[in-house]
């Protein structure tokens, strides 16, 4: 249903030009790129969307130290298919990215505005894993900050856009993996995990477990990650680990499942994480 | 506000609300073949392709589309109001029931088909995922978009 | 059988695909909107239980384009019921167009018109509504339990069953004494089944458009299964004459019984009346889950007592359904559950059937592609699984001991009918036999059965039910066809049958081209106008192919009588010793004449008169159909999840008069049941609000959660039926959820009694089987027996 409190549609020609529309912090106004949540889920004080979905670089490249480059713009169907993504850290992005929602969403939604919302998401567990960097616009410069705290809120505060996502080059040998667990393939996710692990099985250099849709967006398994980290990989720290995670993650009920559910399956699904990254790391 | 697009091959400059729908504006102006089952981008049924990519037409908004090809199931067909083999195929195999959900179902699976010639039905089944059905239990509408692909791949176009 | 056919036991394209593939604008919402059109939206209640105590309506009328409110004061007061069923409607007549007392969230408080669906949307949310809130009843149990709030205490209300104890239906059929029979059986098993709220959610919602015709006929354009039932409960609630209504369906997204209910209709043609004006309302997707019809939410419980030799001996069936908020289809429903499955088991001499259907403050239960049957069939074959292993045989071949056959009765048939006593009969076509004998092989159940595969944690089981269903409404549905004859020897079938995506239009057409030797392309369809077709109840209770098809061969064969008659004239023989064939009549000599000649004398030649008739079928049987079905499904037995790896339906349809469509039907029937298996669920608070209003949290099966489902069409040859046929729309619903549930149990052990089989619910079921369930992931060697039993909180 279109949404009829909405009463102006602009379409400024560069990024500065969108920036200012939003510099006042008017909660009326809001920046669309790619859509989907704003056609049916506005606010309903909003009344002004500033189309910023051709004024958003869209490539996706990877630089020469090996780091991966995604323009804010770029489609989430883009992001799946581009071959950067498939060779970059097992290729876990584009295996998360073929359970976001359907093709009829990725094919417009952009990487940009689904960060920009943080809600109930199978991406931003794969890209706290990857370390993902972002950089915010504002007023003709940009800084640069992990997801991790941007998603903490401290940036969010003052009127931005989002610009680019980078994945950081992997100095070590990096795998990693990612599970979802819904009800059909279309759905939300009812607990989502991806784990990442650099070095080796024996010589771990770095572990990040990241369980999603608990329901909280992105949360890090700490004392799971110390326990690889001390004990290396192997199945037995792996079932601690995922032991570890279930009692360490916080989890919630709600209607499609229950707390212990969840936190049952983070057991499970970070067991099977790591399982699979044990597997996927070279000897 | 004035949205200037094409729509199957046409030309259409069209007078719009900055809060309409691109579903809303094909609809009014007469593109019933692209349905409303849900105006809450769940069902699929409102699909169209967007410069080639299916996607959910309830979910952006009619600007969003313009200066944009717009292709709905009227447009998917040769000249002269030759069939799609999608659309062939899909007679028959069976693959229509009621209707409500094909014109849509054609179109995702004619971009499918665009960038993987040959899916395997699993293929098929994901780049369909979105795409509702409530009566044929998706069986000969997946064989219909394997007996298009092959048609496709022979270069036969039937008339 | 029917290779000795042309047409009939082909599958051409169905007629209409054409329009469909094509885009063209055949759904109501398609149709060129007339000028003046005024749009509806309505206003519901936000309160489960509410008396309203007050309406002002003076805001909502100041909006710019607003012509007319309705609410309960300027609207026809007269209780009916919303049932779309023949007359007397088999259902209480509780409702109210708008009441003053609203029943769930969801009901009707009133009704804006408006020049744009905006204005009308708007003025919506202005109208001022003063509810005095009531303790709402939100289940079975709190209807029933003493000192419940009484749900329907109107007083003009007619055929409630026992109101003050929100009882809307109660039904008891017995033969023999099944206490008795019980207690004079080896075995013994007892189990109880839930099912849950449950919606159709077609793809198209409810929509209806009104306007009145040049000579001021009013005129409703809806998305219907019961044109005819929609044209006469309009007439006697508006209190006008049938024949000042005109009821049309065009091309429909889907009802699955949803649609076989007035339950729009009756708004716009309100607004058209009164303004003069043409009007139209479009269910949207939330009303569609909340305002429309559901299915009956039951607690099923069955007694099986069997001799040691296998032979069942009682069947006990106690039923506890949820009619929401009104009792559309509660007796019938409530019926069904035991008319269309305590049969299949026929020769236990001692049988009891005990049901009540209980209102509640959710949403209206109403008729549903299988209509009960797919609630009772959860409790008996599960049930009968469990009596199988106790008696230590093989389900299979308990099943094959006990079922009905050929020439067999059973006197349920009697005992219950829908909502009345039913009707004798004995089985005249049944290949159940051999359905099993092809489903179990093409599944590999001697193979398979009880091994348990396993692939990491993923344990796989085989599971299977047996189904009858019906054809139609015994001595209560008529069908009715009109053929005339063209002078290109083509014909017009007009029949009320309605093609609700089912393929009716062709199916029948293909009746009428077999009888009357032409091509289908020579049968010209225009079905479901009440105008211009002849009478037909509609499309429910699997009838059309059945009762609507022997309607179409009866009226084929008079036509083809007619043409001999003529035949005969021009080729000077008798009619006796004519045959007709490739759409030419051949005389004794070897001189034939074709159809067109024959057509273009009787209109312009000579002897001028146009060949035609019309012909009526009441249906004196309810043949079944039959099914079997076979499941292989796989559980991860850490998560819980279920996954349905293989579906087989082995069908007995008679003679599949298009075997591609009946398929449709078969596959489209088992991945519904699937769904409502599996994941498909309607949640509400704990004040009866929905939680689950839109296909992102009502999960419906898409492409990719289904495996390839195989139908196999075994055929019989129905005497009674069109070219020996029977229907097919409903059966598969029936069997997903038992199939699932035995198979469930044939991997891992459990017995599950409650609906849908989520992911959390087998893994609870699995937690409380006692023991550790050891769970390992792809790589085999990680340790088992680690899984922690309790949960330490933060």
């Amino acid at each position: 249903m279109s949404q009829s409190g909405i009463t102006e549609y602009l379409r400024p020609a560069t990024l500065h030009e969108a920036w200012a529309y939003i510099s006042g912090g008017d909660p009326k106004v809001k920046l669309l790129s790619g859509g989907a949540d704003l056609t049916i889920n506005a606010p309903p004080e909003v009344t002004t969307l500033v189309d910023i979905g051709r004024v958003l670089d869209r490539a996706i490249h990877t630089g020469t130290d090996g780091a991966v480059h995604i323009g804010a713009g770029a489609t989430l169907a883009e992001v799946l298919e581009h071959p950067s993504l498939a060779g970059y850290a097992s290729g876990v992005v584009p295996e998360m990215m073929v359970h976001v929602g359907s093709p009829l969403l990725r094919n417009f939604s952009t990487i940009g505005g689904h960060l920009a919302r943080g809600r109930l998401s199978d991406v931003v567990p794969v890209l706290i894993a990857l370390d993902a960097q972002v950089t915010a616009y504002r007023n003709r410069s940009t800084i640069e900050l992990s997801l991790a705290e941007y998603l903490a809120g401290r940036h969010n505060e003052r009127p931005h856009i989002l610009t680019f996502v980078r994945l950081p080059a992997l100095d070590d040998p990096v795998a990693a993996a990612y599970l979802r667990i819904a009800r059909t393939s279309f759905d939300f996710p009812i607990l989502n995990c991806c784990c990442r692990v650099d070095g080796s099985a024996d010589a771990v250099a770095g572990v990040h477990i990241v369980c999603g849709a608990t329901p909280r967006v992105a949360e890090r398994a700490n004392q799971a990650e110390a326990i690889i980290r001390e004990h290396g990989l192997n199945p037995s720290s792996i079932a601690e680990a995922g032991r570890v995670a279930g009692e360490e993650v916080p989890t919630g009920s709600g209607w499609v499942a229950s707390a212990d559910y969840r936190s049952h399956l983070v057991e499970v699904l970070v067991g099977r994480c790591l399982t699979t990254v044990m597997e996927r790391l070279p000897i | 506000m004035r949205v200037e697009l094409t729509v199957d091959g046409r030309l259409e400059t069209w007078q719009a609300k900055p809060g309409d729908t691109l579903l809303e504006v094909l609809r009014a102006h007469g593109y019933t073949g692209v349905k409303d089952g849900c105006a809450n981008g769940d069902c699929g049924a409102c699909a169209v392709l967007v410069d080639g990519r299916a996607v959910a037409s309830c979910l952006l908004f009619a600007a969003q589309a313009d200066g944009r090809e717009v292709t709905t199931i009227e447009g998917i067909g040769g000249a002269d109001g030759a069939y799609h083999p999608l659309q062939q195929t899909m007679l028959d195999a069976g693959g229509v029931q009621c209707g409500f959900c094909i014109p849509a179902m054609i179109l995702t699976a004619a971009d499918l088909l665009t960038r993987n010639p040959e899916p395997t039905r699993a293929e098929i089944g994901e780049y369909l995922s979105g795409n509702l059905c409530r009566c044929t239990g998706y069986v000969k509408q997946i064989d219909a978009v394997e007996m298009a692909a092959a048609i496709l791949r022979e270069g036969r176009v039937d008339g | 059988m029917a290779d000795k056919f042309t047409v009939v036991g082909t599958s051409p394209h169905r007629i209409d695909g054409r329009s469909l593939v094509t885009g063209k604008p055949v759904f109501v919402d398609d149709l060129p909107k007339r000028a003046g059109l005024l749009h509806i939206a309505l206003l519901t209640s936000p309160h489960a239980h509410a008396q309203i105590r007050s309406i002002d309506t003076a805001r909502a009328g100041a909006v710019p384009g607003v012509a007319l409110i309705l609410d309960h004061r300027n609207t026809p007061e007269r209780r009916y019921t919303t049932a779309g069923q023949g007359f007397p409607e088999p259902s209480p007549y509780d409702a109210r167009m708008f009441d003053t007392k609203m029943r769930w969230v969801g009901d009707r408080v009133a009704a804006v018109a408006a020049d744009t669906l905006r204005a009308a949307r708007e003025a919506a949310a202005l109208i001022e509504v003063e509810y005095e809130v009531l303790a709402p009843v939100l289940s079975i149990d709190e209807a029933m339990a003493e000192g419940a709030p009484v749900i329907h205490d109107e007083e003009d209300a007619l055929d409630i069953w026992d109101a003050p104890h929100n009882v809307a239906a109660h039904v008891v059929a017995e033969t023999g004494d099944v206490e008795q029979g019980l207690a004079e059986s080896d075995v013994v098993v007892d189990v109880t089944t839930e099912t849950q709220y449950a919606q159709h959610a077609p793809l198209e919602p409810h929509v209806a458009s009104t306007y009145l015709d040049e000579n001021g006929r009013l005129v409703i354009v809806t998305s219907t299964q019961v044109p005819f039932h929609v044209r006469r409960i309009i007439a006697m609630l508006f209190d006008v004459p049938v024949h000042s209504i005109r009821v049309i369906k065009p091309r429909i997204g889907g009802g699955f019984g949803a649609k076989q209910e007035v339950l729009i209709e009756d708004l716009p043609a309100w607004v058209t009346l009164q303004t003069g004006r043409p009007a139209q309302l479009t269910y949207t997707r939330g009303e569609e889950f909340i305002s429309s019809r559901t299915r009956h939410p039951m607690r099923i419980r069955v007694k099986l007592g069997a001799k040691r030799d296998g032979r069942l001996h009682a069947l006990q069936m106690d039923v506890l359904s949820n009619t929401g908020a009104y009792g559309a289809h509660s007796l019938t429903v409530l019926s069904n559950v035991g008319s269309k499955t305590l049969p299949l088991y026929n020769k236990a001499p001692h049988v009891r059937f005990v049901g009540d259907a209980v209102y509640t403050n959710l949403p209206v239960a109403g008729a549903y592609r299988g209509y009960g049957a797919t609630q009772g069939y959860f409790a008996l074959e599960t049930a009968v699984d469990r009596l199988a292993e106790a008696l230590g045989m093989d389900s299979l071949e308990w099943r094959q001991r006990n079922h009905i056959r050929e020439g067999e009765t059973s006197p349920i048939f009697v005992a219950l009918g829908e909502g009345r006593e039913g009707v004798e009969q004995t089985i005249t076509s049944c290949a159940l036999e051999d359905c099993i004998r092809q489903g179990a092989a093409r599944i590999g159940w001697a193979e398979k059965r009880g091994k348990r595969e396993r692939h990491g944690s993923w344990v796989h089981g085989i599971g299977m039910s047996v189904h009858m269903q019906g054809s139609g409404i015994p001595v209560i549905d008529m069908g009715a066809a009109t053929i005339k004859m063209n002078e290109d020897g083509s014909f017009n079938l007009a029949i009320g049958a309605t093609d609700l995506g089912t393929g009716s239009d062709t199916i029948l057409a293909q009746v009428a081209a077999e009888v009357l030797t032409v091509p289908l392309d020579k049968v010209v369809v225009t079905s479901s106008d009440t105008d211009l077709t002849p009478f037909d109840v509609g499309a429910y209770a699997s009838s059309t192919t059945y009762v609507s098809g022997m309607a179409v061969q009866r009226v084929a064969e008079d036509v083809r009588a007619q043409i001999l008659a003529v035949a005969a004239d021009m080729l000077g023989a008798d009619t006796g010793s004519l045959k007709v064939e490739d759409e030419r009549v051949t005389g004794p000599d070897g001189v034939s004449v074709t159809l067109d000649k024959i057509g273009l004398r009787t209109l312009y030649g000579e002897d001028q008169h146009q060949i035609g008739a019309t012909a009526s079928f009441v249906p004196q049987l309810s043949p079944p159909p039959f099914l079997a079905a076979f499941c292989e499904v796989a559980v991860d037995e850490a998560t819980g999840q279920v996954v349905v790896v293989r579906f087989v339906s082995a069908v007995d349809c008679g003679t599949p008069i298009n075997p591609r469509l009946a398929e449709g039907q078969v596959e489209g029937a088992v991945a519904n049941g699937i769904g409502y298996a599996l994941y498909e669920e309607m949640i509400f608070d704990d004040k009866g609000r929905p939680k689950t209003p839109d296909y992102a949290r009502y999960k419906i099966p898409g492409p990719e959660d289904l495996p390839r489902l195989e139908t196999i069409l075994v055929e019989s040859y129905e005497p009674t039926g069109p070219m020996g046929a029977k229907s097919v729309s409903e059966i598969g619903i029936n069997a997903p959820i038992p199939a699932i549930a035995n198979a469930i149990h044939d991997a891992t052990g459990l017995w599950l009694t409650e609906t849908p089989f989520t992911a959390e619910r087998v893994w609870r079921a699995l937690q409380n089987r006692g023991g550790r369930s050891p769970w390992t992931s792809s790589s085999p060697w990680l340790g088992a027996g680690r899984l922690a039993q309790t949960r330490k909180r933060r």
